[in-house]
């Protein structure tokens, strides 16, 4: 079951498997997995960073420059500048909307997810809606993993392999 | 053998420790230290003791089975790979399955284990930029040498492993079609360039 795609220069999805999540990040050519299997999380940890926050700072900062730019031109008010307003123009709409987007998108967070061995941060789900999905989708899964009579026995199978918390 | 409890969880931010949590809980937490809001959704995984390993039997009678690496200890179960005995100090288990060191290791440089496969050689992707190199107009002389090699490329990969995620051969089957008319364009117009103007 594919629970997400996300990403722009690697993109990362996750794959809900019957006893581990499974996250496949593409670099380049290659593929790369990382295994978590559900009977050995212990935790799934949602940080709110200061990223959104900073990109506002960005863009409004890049906004008032370009419309001091253009007022800067209309005021002017030579004919022979049409393609330089044009291009301010161009520029101020995209930051708007990249601005909107930003803020529509909601707070930026990192998710880590901690097994008894290592604490890893899941890539590319930067946004706290997908965070949110991603917790809402496997937490059933895991607390039945770890729930269910068989998962003393799945503890100590790690015990002879200390790495087995996530081989992949 | 176990000990008693799981280190606490701290802040990914600057590795401070949160205050302790109980499993079954979805915590909405600030850190003591650096004053991040921090979402902990704790599993009953946190509460279970921290397994430390199982120390192997020492041979007690003569004619026992004995470990294939460790001849003083007690074999527990056969390697399923290589089928050698194993003491609980060798024995890897994955996913039920006992294997040795050796043959775990093996498995690993082969990828030839899926549970513990990291990586795969996208070569859906590289045939495709091989495709799309002709588009670059530098590249577009060599339109017949591209498709050509994406073509045997196709071939030579064919059997080789796939994404685990994508449906590489159903990619394999159209970037083949693409080359082979990327190729026939590009040798109509090497033909008309160089040859017919002999």
């Amino acid at each position: 079951m594919k629970l997400g795609r996300a990403g722009l220069t690697s993109t990362s999805s996750f794959w809900q498997a019957p006893d581990h999540l499974l996250v496949v990040e593409v670099t380049g050519c290659v593929e790369k997995y990382r295994r978590f299997y559900f009977r050995d999380i212990q935790a799934v940890i949602v940080q709110k960073t200061r990223t959104r926050s900073l990109w506002n700072v960005g863009l409004i900062m890049g906004l008032l420059l370009m419309l001091v730019i253009l007022l800067q031109v209309s005021w002017d008010g030579r004919s022979d500048d049409a393609a330089g307003l044009f291009i301010c123009a161009f520029l101020a709409f995209s930051l708007i909307a990249s601005l909107a987007l930003n803020l529509l998108r909601g707070p930026t967070c990192t998710v880590l997810i901690r097994t008894a061995v290592q604490t890893q941060v899941l890539p590319n789900i930067n946004r706290r809606k997908k965070a949110d999905k991603l917790v809402e989708q496997i937490g059933p899964a895991i607390i039945a993993a770890q729930t269910t009579p068989a998962a003393p026995a799945a503890t100590t199978t790690t015990a002879s392999n200390p790495s087995g918390a996530s081989p992949g | 053998m176990s000990s008693p409890v799981n280190s606490p969880i701290n802040c990914p931010n600057c590795g401070a420790y949160f205050p302790s949590t109980a499993a079954g809980l979805q915590v909405l937490a600030e850190c003591p230290a650096c004053r991040r809001q921090t979402q902990i959704t704790v599993f009953p995984a946190y509460d279970r003791p921290v397994a430390v390993g199982v120390a192997a039997e020492k041979v007690v009678m003569e004619g026992e089975a004995t470990c294939f690496y460790h001849p003083e200890n007690r074999a527990q179960v056969p390697c399923d790979a290589c089928g050698r005995f194993l003491c609980a100090l060798c024995d890897l288990d994955l996913n039920g399955k006992h294997f040795c060191p050796q043959c775990l290791e093996k498995a690993m440089t082969k990828n030839s284990l899926q549970a513990i496969e990291r990586t795969r050689t996208r070569w859906d992707i590289i045939i495709f930029l091989l495709l799309l190199l002709p588009l670059m107009p530098c590249f577009m002389l060599f339109v017949p040498v591209t498709a050509l090699g994406a073509l045997v490329l196709i071939g030579v990969k064919w059997k080789a492993p796939r994404s685990l995620v994508s449906n590489a051969r159903l990619r394999f089957i159209i970037f083949a079609i693409l080359a082979s008319i990327e190729l026939v364009a590009g040798s109509i117009m090497w033909w008309t360039m160089f040859l017919h103007q002999r």
